[in-house]
Formats: C-alpha cells, structure tokens, sequence
C-alpha cells in the first residue's frame, strides 16, 4: 500500500450510503412529469413523501411543510390577484397562471431529485425494488386539481372583493373613497376610444331605431 | 466476481484439508454448490477449527444466496482466525448485500489492512463504491487492483462498467476490449462492452454481445432484463427517442430543458416577427414528437411482445 494510496484505503461512506433503509422509493424523473401536469399537491407532494421512501429523514421533515406552505399559496394567489382586480380575469392570465404554477411545481420537484440524486443512484445500480407510482400518482393528480380550484375559489371569495362587487371599486363604508361615476357611452365599442363630444347624430339615429 | 480471488493457498491446512478447499472449489465453479456444501461440511466434520474451511463454507453459502448462514460462517472462520482476511471480506460483501454499505466498507478494509493485495476484498471494494455512486473512487481502486493483477478479467470488466456510468465513453470500450480478450467467455466480458457501446450510440452492437452473454448463461436475470432494454433500443421504432435520450440525458434538467426552450420559442417567436406559419408548425411538429416520446415506449413493448427477441 504506497502512500499515494493511502486515501483508498481511508472509509468514506457514512451511514447515508446505506440501503437498508430504504422502502420502495419513487421514480424521481416521473415525479418531474407528475409535478408539470399536476402541480404542487402532486409532484413535489411525492418528492417529499420520496425522502423518507429513501431513508432520508431530515429533509423529510421540512419537505413536506414547505410543499403544504408553498401549495396552499399558490394556490390561492390567483384568487387573490383575480378577485382584488390586481390582475385581470382573461385566459390568457389564467394559462399564464396555470403555466407559473407548474413551472414552480417542476422547480421544486427539480430540487427534490436534485437531494435525491445520489440515493437514487444508489437505489438503481442496488437493484432496489423501486415503488409504483400509478395508482399514487393518479390519486394525488386528481386531488392536486381539485385543491387547486378549492384554492382558488376560497382566496377569491376570502381575499378578493365579495361577490356582487365591481373589482377595483369603493367600499361601502369608506364614503370618501366614493369616486364620480364612470360615463360610459352607449355607441358601438368601436369608437370606446374616441373621447370626442357624443355624436347627436348617431344617438338620434339609435332613438329613431 | 471474487470467486478466483482467495487464498488458496494454505500451507496449514494439510495435504487433506487443500483437496477439499480444491473439489469444493471445482464444483462451485461447475455450477454445483450443493455438491460443495457437502463436501465442506464433511471436511469441518474431521476439522472443525480450521478457519480456511469455514470460509469457503461461508463462499458456498454466498453461492447459494443464503446471506445470513454466509454471515455466520465467516464469523465462525474470524472466531478461529481473527486475521482471516477471505471470511472478513466475505463478511463485507454479506453486509453490502443487506445494504449496510458503510459496515461493508469497515469489513473490506480490515481484509485489506491484514493483506493489502487481495483482490477479494480490493473488487469487492471497487465494486460497493461503483454502487454507491463513488465512480472515481471505484476507479482508482480497479485500478490499484490493476497494478497488481494486470491480466485479471474482471477488473478490466468492473473498470469498464465504472467507465460506462461515469460517461468515459472511450476509457469503457477499451476495458470493455480488454476483457473480452481476457476472457471470450464470459457473460460479464460481453455485458460491460454491450453497455459500453449502447451508451456511445451503437445499440446494435449493444444487442449482439447482450444476445452472446444470456447465450453464455441463459439463467442470469439481470443480464436478461439488460438485454430486454438493449433490445428495445434496437427496435426502429424506439431508435428516435433512443438518441433523443442519449442527447437530453447530457443536458442540466434534461427533457425540461427542452420543454423550456420550446416554450421561449413559442411565446417570444411572434413577438420579434416570426411568421405564423413558421410558429404553427414549430408547435405543431412539437406537439407530435412529444405524442411520440409518450408512446414510443409502450407501442415498442407492444412490437417486442408481438415480434419476441431471437
């Protein structure tokens, strides 16, 4: 044994390299897909249950609490943002919202594999007997949408104006925030910008109608 | 894989207690470890304190996949002979086995403090480093166990492997030739070099040497669940998503990466002028080949189950 290789001959391995612990972990890569198309109550909820699937009990006990925390947020936030008139009803903010959400749903399941990574590796080249992740995977997809719309419906009647309410308008009780009321014209909405005089003509032309 | 590597020969043993160690060793190599057991357990009958013949005992019981019994007579062969550096090594390779890695590495590095050149334990080691994802490490000790065997085929075919999932593409192919040279007849020769070449992009020739290992030995499961694999890469059908793989696999976030990009090119492209039809088909032929990517698996399985591999 020369000197050069000396390190060799030094353990390196700790109590986390061990397998016995393990207990059918999960694919983490199908996490990835499970967390694009199902969000955060769905991917990454697995990616944390899949800490302690693979004998890793620390993160395991501050992965979850952070997927709850960060699910129940994003899952409200378009609630909140759509009911105070922070941002406006259209599909094209809904899918970008749809979009955000997976997006940060992929990125935590991302950091979860990322922790995953070397366990994994362990797991596959062990011949670990690996879990299924259908039925799971299933389950968690179906009750990710639903607590997504569940969300969304609580922050926009909790945090958003009340039903009834013009978003972006005065309260009730607060009579000094009473603005003057909006003139809207009755004309056809292609002249909505026009901020000329009304057109008697065409208004005469509407009574004769 | 440690088989070829024990002290064989032991001076104290005798003339009577060497033939036996031999036959058993014979019938282990000729596939019969019930024969061996036999004939170890009617060797401890006339010698039961000799710490050689627990430990091939304990050999024949790692044959066998009988962990625990291989666990307790290698600690009978250590209760004998502390220093008996083939039961400690055996030892460690039962512990790795119940994936007691870092117990494993505590066993595997007493046999090697006692002998710092038996391969029995150095493999082993190489081999439990591999598993755990320490490719460098594994590698030096493949390589320290070079240096002192440099004609050992299975060093060579562990070096390959190691290779193979460290992505040293070229270091793999040429280990993976080296022990095919070393030993034709190996299934392991022909399962490093098939792994080797099904990761540098040639799943043919991945095919025809997994095809020669199950044809060396038809019963080994593992090498047949690699084949299955090998084999679907080789289906026409899965060749796209096959290099598709082999490309995204080398990118950071791999398939969503790709997703990414598309997804930037999609919204950013009409907005510096790229004209609908160009955008339309870009989404469209996207769209179709993620269709494929889902589908290209279980349609092929289905081809497989449908056309069986020869």
């Amino acid at each position: 044994m020369t000197s050069a290789n000396d390190d060799l001959f030094r353990p390196t391995l700790a109590a986390t390299h061990d397998t016995s612990n393990f207990s059918l972990p999960w694919n983490t890569r199908t996490l990835l897909y499970l967390a694009f198309f199902g969000g955060m109550f769905c991917g990454p909820l697995l990616g944390a249950l899949n800490f302690r699937r693979l004998g890793q009990h620390e993160p395991s006990r501050w992965a979850l609490p952070l997927v709850l925390i960060l699910g129940v947020i994003i899952g409200i936030a378009p609630g909140v943002l759509m009911g105070s008139g922070l941002l406006e009803n259209t599909p094209d903010n809904r899918s970008g919202i749809r979009l955000a959400h997976s997006a940060l749903a992929v990125a935590v399941a991302l950091g979860f594999a990322r922790l995953q990574r070397s366990r994994m590796r362990v797991a596959y080249n062990s011949d670990i007997p690996m879990g299924k992740l259908f039925v799971p995977g299933l389950v968690t997809l179906v009750a990710s949408w639903l607590a997504t719309v569940v969300l969304s419906t609580i922050g926009l009647l909790t945090f958003g104006a009340p039903i009834g309410a013009t978003p972006n308008g005065p309260e009730e009780s607060d009579p000094s925030a009473v603005s003057p009321p909006t003139i809207t014209r009755p004309w056809t909405p292609d002249e909505k910008y026009d901020l000329g005089p009304p057109d008697l003509e065409s208004l005469e032309g509407r009574k004769d109608r | 894989m440690t088989d070829d590597h024990r002290p064989f020969d032991a001076p104290e043993s005798g003339f009577e207690l060497h033939s036996a160690l031999e036959k058993s060793h014979m019938l282990r190599q000729a596939d019969r470890p019930q024969d061996a057991r036999r004939v170890m357990l009617e060797a401890l009958r006339s010698s039961p304190d000799v710490a050689l013949l627990h430990a091939e005992l304990a050999d024949v019981h790692w044959d066998l996949k009988d962990y625990d019994e291989a666990a307790a007579s290698a600690k009978t062969a250590i209760s004998r002979d502390p220093e008996c550096y083939w039961a400690i090594a055996i030892l460690g390779r039962c512990a790795a086995e119940k994936g007691r890695h870092q117990q494993a590495e505590k066993h595997y590095l007493e046999a090697l403090r006692v002998d710092p050149q038996f391969l029995g334990a150095l493999l082993p080691y190489a081999s439990l480093n591999f598993k755990v994802g320490e490719y460098d490490k594994a590698e030096r000790l493949v390589l320290h166990a070079l240096t002192i065997e440099p004609d050992d085929p299975t060093s060579h075919q562990l070096l390959s492997l190691i290779r193979t999932a460290s992505e040293n593409r070229s270091g793999a192919a040429s280990a993976g030739a080296i022990g095919l040279e070393l030993q034709p007849d190996h299934e392991l020769s022909h399962l490093a070099i098939g792994l080797s070449h099904l990761q540098s992009g040639r799943p043919f020739s991945a095919r025809r040497h997994l095809r020669e290992a199950l044809r060396i030995d038809p019963t080994d499961e593992d090498v047949r669940e690699i084949y299955h694999d090998v084999d679907l890469a080789g289906r026409w059908t899965y060749l796209p998503m096959y290099y598709y793989s082999l490309v995204v696999g080398k990118l950071p976030g791999s398939a969503f990466t790709v997703w990414g990009l598309v997804v930037v090119v999609l919204i950013g492209g009409p907005k510096i002028g790229i004209p609908a039809a160009i955008m339309n088909t870009i989404a469209i032929t996207w769209v179709l080949f993620a269709i494929y990517t889902w589908l290209a698996t279980p349609l092929t399985k289905l081809w497989m189950k449908a056309v069986p591999s020869k």
